[in-house]
């Protein structure tokens, strides 16, 4: 009587565990990590947040394998033109770069990091926008002609670049440098406390 | 957006992106939700999501992760999310025979569709799968023929915005 009992246990328990593996199992995670420095500026009502390392992604050997070298085709001659302008190359200077945006507000915000040549760049953008002084920097706006409202790009240190998007973008990049300010000295703290 | 736990679970990936459920977003899913029971499941309980690539010697894996606030839900989406396995499979039969077959991206989507795989993490439904190598220089051949034709008619990169002030 209790042999059918037993085998009844063990059949359930079988069947359990295969089910609890096919439904646990299957797909690898993501490995975990402290939160960059770039992604504790976002603001908090942020619904979305997109980070990349451009740093670390450009040295792994997959990259490596995956670089055309010689066989890329010529770059147009805007991106020419821009790169001699801003000397600016995305490939070399890029390192990380941060995208946050609110669909609830309909703003949203990109802060790269890397290396500037800042003269060049600034340069560049004052004959496309107007620019405004402030204690923090010198914001560059440009309109848009829309209703979505401006863009704003500023030098929040000499290492990131802010460009903001929306009604308030001028407002938003004087944020995220002020953030900038802060994640520096204790972005964790600042994160974990959201 | 609880952006610190979200943060940390996906970081150590080079490319990630972590977001919640905007309010338009979910008055909107509430209505599509209503229409369909295993939709329902899958979107109403869903409170926020990520997304991460990462490399991982010769391939790129990507996943992505719902998060369902609790375990009841988070297994409840769990068994609806199996039918969107079934219908990826039907997708695949169909790019078989479709426009794709003759792609240099097919082997591409065959290998995302084979390393596909859904699990249950705590709250959390995650849908991962990869690309090898030559998966990714098959999508590179395929991305520099179609871009080839684009370029000889004008259509490369946008020209530079006008020069104007306020």
């Amino acid at each position: 009587m209790s042999k059918p009992i037993l085998a009844g246990v063990i059949v359930v328990a079988l069947a359990a565990g295969v089910g609890g593996y096919a439904v646990m199992a299957g797909a690898p995670a993501a490995p975990k990590g402290g939160c960059p420095a770039l992604v504790s500026m976002a603001p908090y009502d942020a619904n979305f947040i997109a980070y990349g390392d451009f740093a670390t992604m450009r040295n792994s050997a997959l990259a490596q394998k995956m670089n055309p070298g010689a066989n890329s085709p010529p770059l147009p001659k805007e991106y020419q033109e821009f790169l001699a302008e801003t000397n600016f190359h995305i490939e070399r200077d890029l390192q990380h770069i941060m995208l946050e945006g609110s669909v609830d507000s309909a703003a949203g915000g990109v802060v790269l990091e890397g290396n500037f040549d800042q003269p060049k760049i600034s340069a560049y953008v004052a004959k496309l926008g107007t620019k405004t002084h402030y204690e923090a920097g010198d914001v560059y706006q440009f309109s848009t002609h829309s209703p979505t409202g401006s863009v704003a790009l500023m030098f929040i240190d000499p290492k990131r670049l802010a460009i903001t998007m929306g009604k308030s973008a001028e407002t938003q990049a004087l944020l995220l440098a002020d953030a900038a300010h802060s994640s520096d000295t204790s972005a964790h703290e600042d994160m974990c406390a959201r | 957006m609880k952006t610190c736990a979200r943060a940390e679970r996906v970081a150590g990936a080079p490319f990630f992106m972590i977001g919640d459920v905007p309010k338009s977003a979910g008055l909107a899913m509430a209505a599509l939700a209503a229409k369909n029971s295993e939709v329902s499941e899958v979107l109403q309980p869903l409170q926020g999501w990520d997304f991460a690539t990462w490399t991982d010697g010769d391939n790129l894996r990507m996943e992505i992760e719902g998060d369902y606030g609790t375990r009841l839900d988070a297994l409840k989406a769990r068994i609806a999310f199996e039918k969107v396995r079934k219908q990826i499979q039907q997708a695949e039969s169909q790019a078989k025979t479709g426009l794709m077959a003759n792609s240099p991206a097919t082997p591409a989507i065959e290998s995302l569709i084979k390393n596909f795989g859904i699990s249950l993490d705590g709250r959390f439904v995650r849908m991962s799968t990869s690309l090898s190598t030559s998966d990714l220089q098959g999508i590179q051949r395929a991305a520099t023929s179609m871009a080839g034709p684009a370029m000889g008619m004008g259509m490369g990169m946008p020209s530079a915005p006008p020069q104007r002030g306020r």
